[in-house]
């Protein structure tokens, strides 16, 4: 998944480890979300989604569309 | 404000390392002291009650795998997931290791060999385990 978390943590004038510090994960997990290495879990997007207020697909977003149910 | 250097390490980060420290290094200091007073005041062939203190090592072993555990627990998900992949990789080397040591000691010393074997395998799949999970760590530092 590609995400915006490098540009908010950015605007939001957080350093990765002070992110990490609010997230309760480690400086290391912060930077492999942000360069893409790694898909946090749900509850771990979710938190992400409500330290910055937006919703989890405004952060995250697929490598691909899947098709829709009609 | 952005630091302009990261630093490597969160509050969070430098707590968790702490507290391990704290548990784990006591352990491998008893442990290292057992096994010295072991071979120093166990012997090479004791009689049966006595050969159980050489088992006496295992319960700094306990005490320090127990550490890696709940350093495990107090880990967050991305972290974890890059030890269970490096504890695999060593447990996989574990396997191979212990086939290749098995195949060599059908036509070794048996006494001989059966001494160094288990400290083979568990060199090899320790030694394993470090360098998957530092080299999984270093691309994210």
């Amino acid at each position: 998944m590609k995400n915006r978390l490098k540009v908010l943590r950015a605007e939001a004038g957080l350093s990765q480890a002070a992110l990490a510090d609010r997230l309760g994960v480690s400086r290391q997990t912060v930077n492999a979300l942000e360069t893409g290495r790694y898909d946090p879990s749900l509850p771990l997007a979710f938190d992400l989604a409500a330290l910055f207020h937006l919703r989890i697909e405004d952060i995250f977003e697929p490598d691909h569309q899947t098709s829709v149910i009609d | 404000m952005t630091a302009s250097i990261e630093p490597q390490f969160s509050e969070g980060d430098r707590d968790r390392l702490k507290t391990y420290h704290r548990e784990f290094f006591p352990a491998v200091a008893v442990y290292l002291v057992t096994v010295f007073a072991t071979v120093v005041f166990v012997g090479d062939d004791p009689a049966m009650p006595r050969r159980l203190l050489l088992l006496l090592p295992l319960l700094p072993a306990l005490w320090a795998m127990r550490a890696v555990v709940r350093s495990l627990n107090r880990s967050d998900e991305f972290e974890r997931l890059v030890q269970l992949e490096a504890m695999a990789v060593g447990f996989g080397v574990a396997m191979v290791a212990s086939m290749t040591v098995g195949f060599l000691g059908m036509h070794a010393d048996p006494n001989r060999f059966n001494q160094v074997a288990p400290w083979i395998i568990f060199s090899v799949a320790v030694l394993a385990w470090g360098a998957v999970a530092g080299i999984r760590s270093s691309r994210h530092r």
